[in-house]
């Protein structure tokens, strides 16, 4: 079965998402600052910093992905990176029980709290960046 | 590094390319801050904002989805630790008013409710008040510890649109 389409697919998908995720936090920083600080994992000397960091890194590999052929590996990498980290920091406030909402897609106070679903989004998310990988000549099909 | 290997196994190109991605986000996100109209401080205090004295003394919290579901289901007694003239200009639905600028007086008018043991709710004004950590700390020494701080408080409630009472 061809599945070529899977591929470009799983990159649009993936940089829809991050898209998504990156544009109300670049509006609302400091709303964006506070979801940061409340995961408790980083030194409140870069709490502000990360929040001012990591929506435009979102932003950029998100573009990258898909409009820049040659930076798409780099892209891919950024934000399999970014997945593997969002997903440990929900794991590590799920487990030790600190009930938050994700800062994930919006920061408006009223948010949903997050919970073992946004872990199975995250692995969707990881799924989808495997799947955008580019094949190499040689690599099994 | 193996060109046949997963594009998510970085090559020297492709490492300088994931540099070059991390640097421009780092100068975007300064020069965006920069820019934006409500901008942040780069380093900020973040021990003064309430959630982190109460974390650090042991409270529970609740965000503002947890409050909701208590305000709606009238499961816990609401103390609103603002001063009595910014309750009336609005409160939670169901606060009953306990500032803590005047708690050694007001505390006994309030006790009676304590009576039944139901868990209680404080919140104040935002983030960044301390009135509701203060409540806290005075009604766990009177010993009630079934207590759970709204750390967003009026501020957060209302920009949730989530209904007042009190308001002209």
């Amino acid at each position: 079965m061809n599945r070529a389409w899977m591929r470009p697919a799983a990159r649009w998908a993936l940089a829809a998402v991050f898209l998504a995720a990156a544009v109300p936090k670049i509006l609302t920083p400091h709303d964006f600052a506070v979801a940061v600080f409340r995961y408790q994992m980083l030194p409140h000397s870069l709490v502000n910093l990360a929040a001012l960091f990591l929506p435009w890194l979102e932003l950029l590999s998100a573009l990258a992905l898909v409009a820049v052929p040659s930076w798409r590996d780099a892209a891919l990498v950024v934000l399999g990176g970014l997945l593997l980290v969002f997903t440990a920091a929900i794991a590590f406030n799920l487990y030790r029980g600190i009930d938050i909402a994700c800062g994930c897609f919006t920061v408006k106070p009223g948010a949903r709290h997050m919970g073992w679903w946004n872990l199975g989004r995250n692995f969707l998310l990881i799924l989808a960046a495997l799947i955008a990988r580019d094949r190499r000549p040689g690599q099994a099909r | 590094m193996n060109e046949e290997g997963s594009s998510l196994r970085p090559n020297s190109a492709t490492a300088l390319r994931v540099a070059g991605l991390l640097l421009m986000a780092a100068v975007a996100g300064g020069l965006a801050n920069l820019a934006h109209p409500r901008k942040i401080a780069w380093v900020e205090d973040w021990s003064r904002y309430i959630e982190a004295r109460a974390l650090a003394a042991g409270f529970r919290l609740a965000d503002t989805a947890t409050t909701r579901e208590i305000v709606e289901n009238r499961s816990h007694l609401i103390f609103d630790a603002r001063p009595a003239m910014d309750f009336k200009a609005g409160h939670l639905p169901g606060a009953v008013s306990l500032p803590y600028d005047a708690v050694q007086n007001e505390f006994q008018n309030v006790a009676v409710l304590l009576l039944g043991g139901q868990p209680i709710l404080t919140y104040c004004s935002g983030l960044v008040c301390d009135e509701s950590f203060l409540l806290t700390e005075f009604l766990r020494q009177q010993g009630t510890t079934n207590i759970v701080l709204y750390s967003g408080g009026y501020e957060e409630w209302t920009r949730a649109g989530l209904p007042v009472e009190g308001r002209p």
